[in-house]
């Protein structure tokens, strides 16, 4: 186990020298990734997300691309499509991947694209594979997407819907940094030292074995029921909730749930990793009704009331 | 890892063991308490072993169904939690399964299983029943029972309610006081005005029994009652005279000689005249 927590106290070492603040958030991403699943980074502009996304690519040793979604994106902009290429005096259609090739995609601002390419590239999330045309190509393991989008200016855009956003494990919030976090931000950026260039610390078989490691961690069969009545309480409590979660949600808060504790050097599922991993969790898995809204309260709310009970 | 299932067994059976000791004491001090309470009123002594028994018997019951591995990590808080997965994963075998069995092999090496054990606790019962055992040798040996007590507190409330009604009675029923005495008294009480005569003499046939005739409550007191005597009857015959047996030989002389025998007495008698 101390190996392991080496190579994660390397990482977030790492992330720190580029990141200031914002742990919460590169926590919840590698949890997402560890968990071999998708994230959902929401939070306003200019807070990092894009930089943390690109600085865990670079640390892991993994292929990455990212694509700026606008509306007038189009699925094969993701995927790649068939060109034609002369080989040999000979023209023919070759294939060109798409964007989606890679380990890591970031989708920028993934409300921004139409639901045509959303649902062009969360069928990708789901098979881990991509079909053009009558082909079918088999995504790279390990495959994630770390899709941001902006909680403001809805305008011109396409919000996701709830049944696609279930895809995702985690929604992600970022927040503002705090002030002592946003001075040495501040003076990292401005001054006359540049941003380290990092070197990879983790490589594609390393995380694999970390992501079969971070399944096998233990947890308590009182914990799974907790984690099964929490979801359950989601669809009966309807003084604030519309529509509750799925039993994905239970199969996620678990998988989060071991790979939290695996992060933090535990052999064993706490309670206090499912407190924290209820969030992400079911956030954008619960829908609040007409009476919660009225009330003011957010789906942070509801989900603070109902572990609470 | 192969035998932790043994370690989560022993872990059970050595807190359940220690759980016991509480409700064994608990179970002392009920039947003392039970044993003093059916003393004191005179019925069945032997039901506090069995009421004893019964709530000894429920308090086990209710130790045995406590969840024993969370009770041990409610006093050691570094294992909350993980003992428990542990012992869900006894019977697995797996890297991760394998470092959690060790981490909690190694803890529980550090549980002692006097933590379990509240010494205030353990103390505080034991003055109890020590406490409970001496008031009963004190019943015991002042021979203390409900009549007596009852008797004895009668006593004490006469004593006081007479105290006061003197001191009424001297003020209010002087009147009373001086014709008591006499046929056509009137009503009132006194404690000197008892139209009764007096309280102590009554003569019923050879025995002087004490009869008191209490002014509060009216009640008779016979303060003796005694045993009834054993009394041997006199022999009406002296030891020498008296039939053993009697016989006839009549039947036995032969009918002709009958009458020769019948004048041979009546000739005897006849001559002692």
């Amino acid at each position: 186990m101390k190996n392991y927590e080496k190579i994660f106290d390397g990482f977030f070492s790492n992330m720190n020298k580029v990141i200031i603040g914002q742990n919460e958030m590169i926590e919840e991403i590698l949890i997402a990734m560890l968990c071999n699943a998708n994230g959902l980074v929401e939070g306003y502009p200019g807070l990092a997300k894009t930089l943390t996304v690109k600085t865990i690519a670079e640390l892991m040793d993994m292929s990455f691309s990212r694509i700026q979604n606008t509306p007038d994106l189009m699925p094969s902009d993701i995927t790649g499509t068939y060109i034609i290429d002369e080989i040999d005096g000979r023209r023919q259609f070759k294939f060109q991947k798409g964007p989606i090739f890679a380990n890591i995609l970031l989708a920028d601002e993934i409300n921004r694209a139409t639901p045509k390419t959303q649902s062009a590239l969360l069928e990708a999330m789901q098979e881990k594979q991509v079909t053009v045309g009558n082909t079918t190509f088999k995504l790279d393991e390990p495959f994630f997407v770390l899709a941001t989008q902006n909680p403001i200016e809805q305008e011109g855009t396409f919000p996701l819907p709830e049944a696609q956003a279930d895809r995702f494990l985690l929604k992600i919030k970022v927040g503002y940094p705090a002030v002592e976090d946003e001075i040495k931000i501040v003076e990292r950026f401005t001054g006359e030292e540049s941003i380290p260039k990092l070197s990879p610390i983790i490589d594609k078989k390393v995380f694999i074995a970390l992501q079969n490691l971070s399944r096998r961690v233990p947890i308590a069969n009182e914990l799974k029921q907790k984690i099964v009545k929490l979801i359950d309480t989601t669809r009966h409590n309807k003084k604030l909730i519309e529509y509750g979660a799925s039993p994905r949600a239970s199969i996620g808060l678990i998988l989060a749930s071991k790979a939290r504790a695996f992060i933090k050097g535990r052999t064993h599922v706490s309670s206090e990793d499912i407190v924290k991993m209820a969030f992400p969790i079911l956030r954008h898995r619960i829908i609040l009704n007409f009476e919660a809204e009225k009330e003011g309260l957010s789906t942070d709310d509801v989900i603070t009331e109902l572990l609470t009970k | 890892m192969k035998g932790f299932e043994k370690v989560v067994d022993e872990i059970r059976k050595t807190v359940a063991q220690i759980l016991i000791i509480p409700s064994l004491l608990n179970g002392i001090i009920v039947f003392l308490i039970a044993y003093l309470i059916l003393s004191f009123f005179d019925f069945y002594q032997e039901y506090s072993l069995v009421i004893a028994a019964l709530y000894t018997a429920y308090l086990i019951w209710k130790e045995l169904g406590i969840n024993k591995l969370k009770l041990v990590e409610r006093y050691y808080p570094s294992l909350n939690e993980k003992l428990r997965t542990a012992a869900d994963y006894a019977d697995k075998e797996d890297v991760m399964v394998n470092a959690l069995h060790k981490e909690v092999i190694e803890e529980v090496k550090s549980v002692a299983t006097s933590a379990f054990i509240s010494r205030r606790n353990i103390t505080i019962k034991t003055m109890i029943i020590f406490g409970i055992c001496f008031v009963l040798l004190g019943i015991t040996y002042f021979h203390l029972d409900s009549q007596q007590f009852k008797s004895g507190l009668e006593d004490q409330i006469n004593k006081l309610a007479q105290k006061v009604l003197a001191r009424e009675g001297n003020s209010i029923f002087s009147a009373n006081k001086t014709n008591t005495s006499g046929a056509g008294g009137g009503s009132g009480v006194g404690i000197n005005t008892d139209i009764f005569g007096d309280k102590k003499l009554a003569i019923l046939g050879d025995e002087q029994l004490d009869v008191e005739i209490k002014p509060s409550t009216m009640e008779f007191k016979i303060g003796e009652v005694k045993e009834a005597e054993k009394k041997d009857f006199e022999q009406v015959f002296p030891g020498e005279i008296y039939i053993k047996a009697a016989t006839t030989n009549e039947d036995k002389i032969p009918k002709e000689k009958q009458e020769l025998v019948k004048n041979y007495f009546k000739k005897i008698a006849a001559e002692t005249r």
